[in-house]
């Protein structure tokens, strides 16, 4: 394609980004002369270029606009919505025949004319204003001014057409006006004028002094002007920036105006240049080849003596990092690019929804790597889809809750910790947890009892469960609940967070964080078998140690599932070994210690088992061989400070793979209600052993158990002689289980160590079992034993040496003690 | 056919085979190699070629032959192909070979394997160099 083909192809797009954002301003200030004029510039411009280029469609289109815009310049017309709705579609057309251009070399896309004839049609509403005389406050040059710019006898023929006239002006000769530089508008010559542009000049006003003026005006205008590049837009621009936003850009302030521009394109040109991203690409690998290389010196140096040595290794440390950071400048884009379709889409979106909002944009110049930039522009879509469809309230529902009735959606983006974080709140109805948890128990997503114990945040976190939607019908916008889905996929796939605000009634935030970059990550290096692993940091939650395969070291099996209690949580552990693998002794070392890595992917978290833990390095982020990408377990590798090979773990996908995290989280609790519903009298049963006291051993049956807790003393509360714990959002009765079967009780009084707790629910009721100690989960429970007879005790069983006494959960939870907690939906 | 070409020759469980020279960017020993678990079985590991991690192949499990035993010092003919070096682990390197002669066919007890990789063999002394096709060996290990 011809080099000015694609500069006039890439200009146009943005100017027509800028046409866009003024016609929006338009519609919010009708008055705006200012807004007016940068758009009439706009599109005449693009007329000009599509003439010289032989673009007779797109010069066509865009010369209904400009005319149009000539009436509303000369406030013949007025910025109504319906103007500026057929100015949008104008915007539209051109771009879609851009594209055409583009992709076929030709603008002949399909059949604009109905387009036309609906600005024409505008256009002769005109008429009747102008013969009533009524005029906008911003009146052109006087006509005693324009009258002198072009005498009369250069008007070569005036041929009338039922009312209105039509004259062909030939083209002033450059030298006549002065333009000393190439303008496209100025080579129109009678015969270069394109016969669309004629014909529609057959609706030209009124005969008069205002015909050939105005053409004149335009020409002079276009004079002044100066040549294509830096474009008319990115100009005005930087001359309204010094001139404080309002620039002056009426025709009475013209010479001074082209002065002005004169300086500030040079100032322009100078400050930018384009580079092809390809070019960026491959400076960015040749600076990460460097941090290698860089690495690899460093642990070469690092046990030399020589001083010089160290110095100038310092020294290209130093300079390492410096070009590094300044390289991943070159890709970091303003966020704004990802936000500029936006009000746009919000302003179609209310006309749909039939609702009004306002988008306010904070923060536009928060940069990110393009890569990522391109990654979330979908999920910004998405949300804030959701928020105008769903989020905002119609206008007479706001009113009639105290809100204004125009909408707030407020998009945020801001630095902090290494990343970037980008909020998107509207002040609509907010999420109703109940709806959501109804909806989920609906769809199966969740069982009653469950949703019983969720907190807010977890059931704010069903909102992003594929398939989920609270929206009652579906909606032209959204409603088929594949939104939220899609960004949270989207986000989790450049290794970023997403998280649910809401309030009820007063309105929701999605936040979301993601990394600076994706080439360059700080990982945590581990060992399996002989092999060494990066583990991104960003996954990282803690490192422990273990004292080894014993309750007290916290290893313990349920279900066949590794556990590990961890802040009072079950942790599913997954023995890297083993998921790879990897040949050697399956089980941790003689001495029992095992490493313990506690990861994060989604919103699960899992434990990692390895068997040693190194330390933390930058790394360099190398993509897969073509026939390893299929591997979900590794997201690329890289090369250590000492020349080797290591594999970079892909969490999600290593969570996936061992099946710590599904549709459901806590797949655990959902196989244990699978498994053994409620089961009395089987053999086989599971059951949570328990110990009160030195002598006092208790079983709670493992499908009562909803969770095993570490509670500290100071959070309990004693209300009326009954002990409360504030848990999940909502209140937890504990009961001391020795007390409740009339021994003695041992837990809660004496000791200040934290009170092991068993979270039980039955029938809809839920409190906390204190008991002295939580021994062992066992799976193959022995055969009903002896009925004792004893309140609050099932009966008697035998486990190993033991007698165990089998405790009546319902029986407990039911007496008086308790305070139902959830009620389930009926 | 003919050919007055030469072939970088080298030796896989015994038998002689030979690439294209102009295929060749280089051959060397490999130190240390970081395997990829659950990778393909063709796939041994990856190994850094002056910073570059480059994809190491198990030649003679595509060719049919027995394992190697142990890893130690294996040599590397590494190939340029479209998605960068990978290297072909071999077991000895030999000599630079011209060939001018007519290939010879091939035997019908040859594994199947090795067959759909080999485009012709020739004789050296008492041996006979089979010669890869290098696009084919590509191929073989991009499924």
């Amino acid at each position: 394609m011809d080099e000015i083909v694609k500069e006039f192809l890439v200009e146009s797009v943005e100017n027509l980004a800028q046409l866009e954002r003024d016609l929006l301003a338009l519609e919010r200030a009708p008055d705006s002369a200012h807004d007016v004029a940068s758009i009439f510039r706009i599109v005449h411009s693009i007329k000009g270029s599509a003439a010289f280029l032989g673009y007779q469609h797109l010069g066509e289109v865009a010369h209904a606009g400009e005319s149009v815009l000539g009436r509303l310049r000369e406030g013949r017309l007025t910025a109504t919505p319906k103007v500026v709705a057929s100015l949008l579609a104008v915007c539209d057309a051109l771009r879609e025949m851009l594209a055409t251009i583009e992709s076929s070399g030709t603008d002949n896309a399909r059949d604009f004319s109905e387009l036309v004839m609906s600005l024409r049609a505008l256009r002769g509403e005109t008429t009747v204003l102008a013969s009533t005389g009524a005029t906008a406050p911003e009146k052109p040059v006087p006509s005693a001014q324009l009258a002198q710019t072009v005498p009369p006898d250069r008007i070569a023929r005036s041929d009338r057409v039922g009312d209105e006239t039509e004259t062909r002006l030939p083209s002033p000769s450059r030298a006549q006006l002065g333009a000393t530089a190439y303008d496209p508008a100025m080579d129109v010559t009678v015969e270069g004028i394109p016969s669309a542009y004629l014909a529609a000049a057959e609706t030209m006003p009124p005969p008069g002094t205002s015909m050939p003026e105005r053409r004149a005006t335009e020409v002079r205008q276009a004079a002044a002007r100066t040549p294509i590049s830096p474009s008319p837009a990115a100009v005005e621009t930087v001359l309204n920036e010094q001139a404080g936003g309002s620039g002056d850009t009426s025709i009475a302030g013209e010479s001074a105006g082209a002065s002005r521009r004169d300086s500030a394109l040079q100032g322009l040109a100078d400050s930018t240049i384009r580079v092809d991203v390809s070019l960026l690409d491959r400076l960015m690998t040749q600076v990460g080849e460097l941090v290698l290389a860089r690495n690899r010196i460093n642990q070469c140096t690092a046990s030399s003596g020589d001083s010089n040595l160290l110095a100038a290794t310092r020294h290209l440390d130093g300079i390492t990092t410096e070009l590094q950071e300044g390289m991943m400048k070159t890709r970091m884009q303003p966020i704004r690019n990802a936000w500029a379709a936006l009000p746009r889409m919000v302003h179609d979106l209310c006309r749909i929804c039939g609702k009004s909002v306002r988008l306010i944009m904070e923060g536009e110049t928060t940069a990110l790597d393009k890569t990522l930039l391109e990654a979330i522009k979908d999920p910004i879509v998405h949300a804030v889809r959701n928020a105008v469809d769903h989020g905002i309230e119609p206008a007479t529902e706001r009113s009639a809750r105290g809100k204004p009735a125009e909408g707030t959606l407020r998009l945020r983006a801001f630095h902090e910790g290494g990343q970037v974080h980008i909020e998107i709140s509207d002040d609509g109805a907010g999420i109703d947890p109940e709806r959501v948890k109804r909806k989920a128990i609906d769809r199966g997503l969740i069982n009653p009892e469950r949703a019983a114990v969720l907190s807010e945040a977890d059931v704010l976190a069903l909102v992003f469960q594929p398939g989920f939607t609270t929206a009652e019908a579906l909606t032209l916008v959204s409603g088929r609940g594949v939104g939220m889905d899609v960004i949270k996929t989207a986000v989790d796939a450049i290794g970023g967070r997403v998280d649910l605000r809401s309030v009820v009634g007063r309105g929701t935030t999605l936040a979301m964080t993601i990394p600076l970059t994706l080439t360059i990550v700080k990982a945590l290096v581990v060992s399996a078998g002989d092999e060494r692993f990066a583990i991104p940091q960003a996954n990282l939650v803690e490192v422990i140690r273990l004292a080894g395969d014993s309750p007290e070291s916290g290893i313990e099996t349920l279900h066949s599932v590794k556990v590990h209690r961890y802040r009072g949580v079950l942790l599913p552990l997954v023995d890297l070994r083993q998921v790879l693998e990897l040949d050697g002794d399956p089980s941790p070392s003689a001495d029992g210690a095992a490493n313990l890595v506690v990861l994060r992917a989604e919103d699960a978290r899992f434990g990692l088992i390895v068997d040693r833990v190194y330390d933390s390095q930058e790394v360099v982020v190398r993509p897969l061989a073509r026939s390893l990408k299929g591997l979900a377990l590794f997201s690329g590798a890289t090369i250590l400070g000492d020349g080797c090979v290591a594999l970079i773990l892909d969490i999600l996908g290593l969570a996936r793979h061992a099946r710590v995290v599904t549709a459901n989280r806590n797949e655990l609790l959902d196989d244990r209600e699978r498994i053994a519903p409620s089961a009395p009298a089987s053999a086989g049963r599971s059951l949570v052993l328990c110990g009160n006291g030195p002598h006092a051993r208790l079983a709670i049956p493992l499908d009562a158990v909803v969770r095993l807790e570490r509670i500290e003393r100071n959070d309990v509360d004693d209300v009326g002689g009954r002990w409360i714990v504030s848990y999940r959002g909502g209140l937890l009765p504990l009961i001391d289980v020795a007390r409740a079967l009339g021994d003695e009780s041992t837990s809660l009084t004496a000791v200040d160590a934290p009170l092991q707790v068993v979270v039980c629910t039955s029938d809809g009721r839920c409190a906390g079992l204190v008991v002295g100690s939580i021994n062992d989960v066992i799976e193959n429970g022995p055969p009903p034993g002896h009925e004792l007879g004893r309140a609050g005790v099932v009966e008697t069983l035998v486990v190993g040496n033991e007698t165990v006494e089998l405790l009546d959960v319902a029986h407990l939870l039911s007496r008086g003690d308790t305070v139902p907690v959830v009620t389930t939906e009926g | 056919m003919t050919s007055g070409r030469e072939l970088c020759t080298f030796e896989v469980a015994g038998c002689l085979f030979g690439l294209d020279v102009r295929r060749v960017q280089e051959v060397l020993r490999t130190h240390t190699m970081t395997r990829v678990p659950l990778a393909p079985r063709a796939i041994r590991g990856l190994i850094n070629l002056r910073g570059q991690i480059v994809l190491a192949i198990d030649l003679h499990y595509c060719l049919g032959l027995r394992q190697t035993l142990g890893d130690s010092c294996v040599m590397s003919v590494v190939l340029r192909s479209d998605d960068g070096p990978i290297s072909l682990l071999v077991d000895v390197i030999r000599d630079v070979a011209e060939v001018n002669d007519v290939a010879l066919a091939l035997p019908d007890t040859l594994d199947e394997n090795a067959r759909s990789l080999i485009r012709g063999a020739y004789p050296r002394g008492e041996r006979l160099l089979l010669e890869l096709d290098v696009d084919r060996v590509l191929d073989r290990i991009h499924q």
